[in-house]
């Protein structure tokens, strides 16, 4: 047996250059992977009893969020993706036990997530997305699952200035990232290297 | 097109897939042929209003029951198609 | 250069410290900033602008807005040309080129006119007629030549180098139109602080406030505005279409109007908005009158010889008539005088003057004539005079303009885009705006406010009179379709073309469906109008587009592995959204000799495939078992936790829907793979069942399809090749047998390990998560592995007759494919009742065989018909070939193909027929499974 260790790669590697493309001498957009993250879909099989509540505050440090909400506790982020399921964000692993009343997938590997910041980041998402990003509809803590151009996204207007997080499916990650890239490139904007 | 999802409000139809007719009951295994031929086979057409299944699938993933008007496209309500029918 | 001789003092919207240079057909002239094209030609004199489409007949300006029937003219740009553009919406910018249509070889001299002299024979349904019947073949031979004398503008063939966007746009309120209503509502509403979108197709707004004399308020109301950020004004703007749920579609032109296009920003930007509540205040149309030579470069309409003045400083002649059946015209003479031109005569076919405005006229020195009419214009390279009667009286009147005005119809076009009717106001000969659903209103003109009663289109005009001048009908083509019985407005509009094209009848559709109206005895609300459909004026394919075009067209789907395929000679294949190696390419081979060597790499040694396309899906819940037995004809219930096995399901109409392997991870907790093509399919087939039919079942279902990637490793050597990876304590056969799932440790990380086998070879399916993939996949190739594509994957599922997508095309039961020991007979599940059906079990049934050709040289195609024997007079068809390729391991071409009565088929042989390449092939047909029918080298 071969003394070997299998490494982590983002399906962004190799394509993520940091690169500036300004327009009129403005940079507007900025968008970021974060790589890698630490993503659980829960799923309960039926409503919440208040055991299942304190099953998922023990493991996650949060209540769990309502329709159309996220919420965030210590290094973690919890949005609302369907009636019982929910999405847990986080930067590095975390335990929830799946039990009689909860399904738990990993979907670290399945997902990629974006940090799409600055002036023009809400119109560059309205490009490919039908949901109101307007901060008076879509405030900081709010997230919905939607659709952006082709492409199905977990969007989530996060507590910074102009941010917003996005989960995508990992193998249309390639192609959204040149989507973001396009739609922005009118703005002005910036792209992350590894 | 807007849709009402109980989940997540009011979406474009874009996030949507159609589904088919709300209004189908599954017949019991040994319900006879006629029973499983219209379940399979036989639709309604009818002009007015209709209970049309949505499928979320770019949202929250669930079969939306939607009444909708043929006539008029108004849409009167929606509720999820794993919740028998309540209507008020 | 010539001078801008028709250029007055007046011009409130135009510049002129910025001249323009810009040049038509060839020619350059000069204008202004805040000129449109149509404004700066009629300021250097230019007024034949465009020859019309049936009958070539010179045609200058007729309007100053979208509704502009006659100047189509072609904006050439560097890379593109844009066909059909109305030099009315044009805005001018310095170096614009611009050529007329529908003239050859040029607009003066054009031959097509002669078609003009030939009128009489080309009315109405003259093509219809002429080349119906037995003189059909006579429109194939003529075909070619008319549509290259008729037709607009012609499109480019290159491909458009500009970019186009689209994005959603919300709001609160949004208003159609920066009328001085729409700038009302644009006021009331953005005080309250609402999200207010303006839309305005003209460069600035103020609508028709920009053509009054004098407007200092305007300027007052825009300033206004802008200092409202909750306000968005989007100029340059047209509002096409209106949709459901308080949705409205507008197209902007962001770029049109620049110098020079930048092409890393769109040209043209499409707005989906969606809005709270809708206001439309899309004004007033005016309408032509009819009389013969109503369509001679020099008539235009009233309001529209005004508006050039007023706003730009621009006149169509120096010495007027006024011809009209309403007010507003009076305004045109009067502004006319204030800029120091001629007024030759007010022509009102009214009996009763307007006493105030008839008086305001005369004390300025012009006649005004009751109850006239115009019996023709003198014309010769240019408008000459007029000649009329009123009162029995006849006369002519020198002039080089005439404005008329049939009256304004309101802008109803977008009120209808929801299926309501216009409706017509009887009082005032108007149609008014079809009744709007909840949310939506009408203001201003568009609602009928404050436009002036228009006396009715008289009974028998000229009929040579044009109605619609785009599509060159005449009040002779309408009175043509009644006589033949196209007498419904909607048969009127498809006989004689009376509201097609570009404009859709904006100026047209009211005097067409008046004479009609007429014509039969019916009332003007009795006959109805056409439909208005979007869009509302034409809206360029890219902009529809948007960023949907090349690469961007469709997304692209890719495997952890993809980069590293195309890096390694892997012939790349379009297969769904995923772009997939068909096989790796080394230096000298082609394709064929490539995946046979692979093939052969795989029953002799091992190789791997990247199976990442396959879809993935985690079943979890107390009733996880229940559910995915009731999915599954095949057995579920009796699978041990640990193990795997090949499952199919079906649709409820009892053909069969997808296979795949289904593993038991945990009692309740199953992880199962689907086909490629089916993926999102089955997904949403499980879903449904689990939510609409059993929603008592208590079960999750998620993809985990971009959570896993695979990598199958398969061959004889495949446990040797793992061993070395994972330790060979993890590959004994006796804990983990064929088929089974286990969980095993590679370099760290957790793999699902699947034994199964698509190749019939020993085999396993590395399921890893998609990031530590590529890593796996590197330490495969390091310990000696090498790679195998999409093909070398077919024939080794060929040769073992495993079904695949062919085979698997929605008209297959169980039984045609040889599965049918794999149906439960003793449980419920979808399609157990229909598989029942007489015709789904009838013997005589296609189903799957081997097929081998007689002389082993010869190929067999893919989708060949196959027939009971070679008389190509009388095929007798028995069914069809599904899957082909060149056998590794037997020396030559084998395929699957499905046939009726197989049973009593074995060993005889028939033919392979593709009659698009005239080929037929005998065939012998043998047992699907081509090696190792017993399934020995699962265990090698």
């Amino acid at each position: 047996m071969s003394d070997f260790r299998l490494t982590a790669e983002s399906c962004l590697a190799g394509r993520r250059v940091a690169r500036t493309f300004e327009r009129a001498g403005k940079v507007q957009v900025r968008i970021e992977e974060r790589f890698p993250v630490f993503v659980l879909e829960v799923a309960a099989f039926g409503a919440l009893q208040s055991q299942d509540i304190q099953h998922f505050e023990a493991a996650t440090g949060v209540t769990p969020p309502a329709a159309g909400n996220a919420v965030h506790g210590r290094n973690v982020g919890v949005a609302a993706l369907g009636p019982n399921r929910w999405a847990i964000i986080a930067p590095s692993e975390l335990s929830f036990t799946p039990n009689d009343n909860f399904a738990v997938t990993d979907l670290g590997s399945a997902r990629t997530c974006f940090i799409i910041s600055g002036t023009k980041a809400a119109i560059v998402l309205a490009k490919g997305t039908s949901i109101d990003l307007h901060p008076s509809v879509f405030p900081a803590g709010s997230a919905a699952a939607t659709r952006i151009s082709h492409f199905s996204a977990l969007i989530w207007q996060l507590d910074m200035e102009d941010g917003f997080l996005i989960l995508t499916p990992r193998s249309y990650a390639h192609s959204f990232y040149d989507w973001l890239v396009l739609a922005a490139s009118e703005f002005g904007g910036e792209t992350q290297a590894l | 097109m807007l849709i009402p999802c109980p989940h997540c409000g009011l979406r474009d139809h874009a996030e949507f897939a159609y589904s088919g007719d709300a209004g189908l009951k599954r017949p019991a295994p040994d319900a006879n042929d006629e029973a499983w031929f219209d379940y399979v086979y036989q639709r309604n057409n009818t002009p007015g209003e209709h209970v049309e299944l949505w499928h979320h699938i770019y949202g929250c993933r669930q079969y939306i029951a939607v009444t909708r008007n043929m006539r008029s496209h108004d849409v009167r309500g929606s509720r999820f198609a794993a919740t028998p029918e309540a209507e008020s | 250069m010539n001078g801008q001789g028709f250029r007055q003092a007046d011009g409130q919207a135009i510049n002129r410290d910025k001249p323009l240079r810009f040049w038509f057909d060839g020619k350059c002239y000069e204008g202004f900033a805040g000129d449109t094209l149509a404004s700066a030609l009629m300021a250097n004199g230019v007024r034949l602008l465009g020859r019309s489409f049936k009958y070539h007949r010179p045609r200058g300006l007729m309007t100053i807005g979208a509704d502009e029937p006659n100047a189509l003219i072609t904006v050439k740009r560097p890379g593109f040309s844009e066909p059909n553009t109305r030099a009315t919406m044009v805005d001018l910018y310095d170096g614009l080129k611009a050529t007329s249509q529908n003239a050859w070889p040029s607009l003066r001299f054009d031959v097509g006119a002669v078609s003009n002299a030939v009128s009489p024979f080309i009315p109405a349904g003259f093509y219809y007629k002429t080349f119906m019947g037995p003189t059909r073949h006579a429109w194939m031979f003529y075909e070619a030549l008319i549509r290259r004398a008729a037709g607009l503008g012609r499109a480019s063939r290159k491909p458009d180098a500009s970019r186009y966007s689209k994005t959603n746009a919300h709001a609160d309120v949004a208003i159609v139109g920066a009328g001085e209503a729409g700038l009302n509502e644009a006021l009331a509403a953005g005080k309250t602080g609402a999200r207010v979108i303006l839309i305005d197709e003209a460069m600035q707004p103020g609508g028709w406030l920009l053509r009054e004399r004098a407007s200092g308020a305007i300027q007052m109301m825009i300033e206004a505005l802008h200092g409202m950020p909750n306000v968005t004004i989007l100029s340059r703007t047209t509002a096409f279409g209106l949709y459901d749920g308080l949705q409205m579609a507008a197209v902007e032109r962001v770029q049109d109007h620049l110098p020079q296009i930048d092409l890393a920003a769109p040209r043209q930007r499409l707005w989906l908005i969606r809005a709270k509540r809708i206001v439309l205040a899309a004004g007033a149309i005016e309408q032509p009158l009819l009389f013969e030579g109503n369509d001679k470069p020099g008539v235009m309409l009233a309001g529209a010889a005004r508006g050039y003045l007023n706003q730009h400083g621009a006149v169509p002649g120096r010495c007027a008539v006024i011809f009209t059946n309403n007010d507003s015209a009076y305004q045109t003479a009067f502004d006319f005088i204030a800029a120091g031109l001629k007024i030759s005569s007010i022509l009102d076919t009214r009996a009763d003057l307007p006493e105030q405005l008839a008086a305001q006229a005369r004390a300025l020195g012009v006649s005004v004539v009751a109850q006239s009419a115009i019996d023709r214009v003198e014309y010769s390279r240019g408008l000459r005079g007029v000649h009329f009667h009123a009162r029995g009286v006849a006369g002519k009147l020198e002039c080089d303009v005439l404005a008329m005005s049939g009256g304004w119809a309101p802008a109803v076009h977008l009120s209808t885009h929801l299926g309501g009717r216009p409706v017509f106001d009887d009082a005032r000969g108007l149609f008014l705006p079809a009744r709007m659903p909840d949310g939506i209103t009408c203001a201003g003109c568009m609602a009928g406010k404050g436009l002036p009663a228009a006396e009715p289109t008289p009974s028998s005009p000229s009929m040579r009179a044009f109605v619609d001048f785009q599509n060159d009908v005449t009040v002779k083509d309408v009175k043509l379709a009644h006589r033949e019985g196209y007498r419904s407005v909607e048969h009127l509009k498809r006989y004689t073309t009376l509201g097609m094209g570009t404009d859709q009848g904006k100026t047209a559709n009211i005097a067409g469906l008046s004479l009609m109206a007429g014509l039969t005895g019916q009332s003007i609300a009795a006959t109805g109008t056409t439909t208005f459909r979007p869009p509302y004026t034409p809206v360029s394919i890219g902009a529809l587009g948007g960023m949907e075009t090349g690469e961007h067209l469709r997304p692209i789907r890719r495997t952890p592995m993809q980069d590293w395929h195309e890096a390694n000679g892997g012939l790349m294949a379009v297969s769904g959204l995923w772009i997939r190696p068909k096989a790796y390419l080394k230096p000298g081979e082609d394709v064929i000799a490539a995946q046979i060597r692979e093939a052969r790499m795989v029953r002799q040694g091992v190789g791997i495939v990247d199976a990442s396309t396959l879809g993935k899906i985690e079943v979890q819940g107390p009733d996880a078992t229940e559910f995915l037995d009731r999915i599954y004809c095949s057995p579920v219930k009796s699978l041990k936790i640990g193990r795997a096995r090949y499952g199919v399901m079906l649709r409820e109409d009892g053909f069969v829907m997808d296979d795949g392997t289904l593993a038991r991870l945990a009692p309740n907790h199953y992880y199962l793979t689907t086909t490629t093509a089916q993926a999102a399919k089955v997904l949403a087939h499980m879903e449904y069942h689990a939510q609409v039919t059993w929603p008592e079942l208590r079960v999750s279902i998620i993809s985990v399809s971009d959570q896993f990637a695979a990598i199958a490793v398969a061959g004889p050597q495949s446990r040797a090749l793992l061993a070395g990876l994972a330790g060979a304590e993890a590959f004994d056969d006796a804990g983990f047998p064929y088929p089974s799932l286990k969980i095993i440790t590679f370099g760290g990380v957790n793999v699902r390990v699947l034994r199964a086998s698509y190749s019939g070879e020993r085999a396993y399916e590395l399921h890893a998560p998609a990031a530590y993939a590529m890593s796996l996949w590197k330490a495969l190739l390091d310990a000696g592995a090498q790679p195998y594509g999409l093909e070398a994957m077919a024939i080794l599922r060929i040769e073992k007759g495993h079904v695949a997508g062919a085979e698997l095309d929605g008209r297959t039961t169980p039984a045609d494919l040889g599965l049918a020991k794999l149906v439960r007979a003793d449980k419920e599940f979808i399609g157990r009742r229909m598989l029942q059906r007489p015709g789904l079990s009838d013997p005589s049934r296609p189903s799957l065989v081997g097929l081998v050709p007689v002389d082993e040289a010869s190929r067999i195609r893919s989708g060949a018909q196959i027939t009971l024997t070679d008389d190509e007079k009388q095929p007798v068809m028995i069914g069809h070939v599904t899957s082909v390729c060149f056998s590794s391991v037997m020396g030559h071409p084998i395929a699957l193909a499905l046939i009726a009565n197989a049973s009593d088929m074995h060993q005889k042989i028939v033919f392979a027929r593709y009659p698009l390449r005239n080929e037929t092939v005998a065939v012998r047909i043998v047992p699907p499974v081509f090696y190792d029918p017993e399934g020995a080298r699962l265990h090698v």
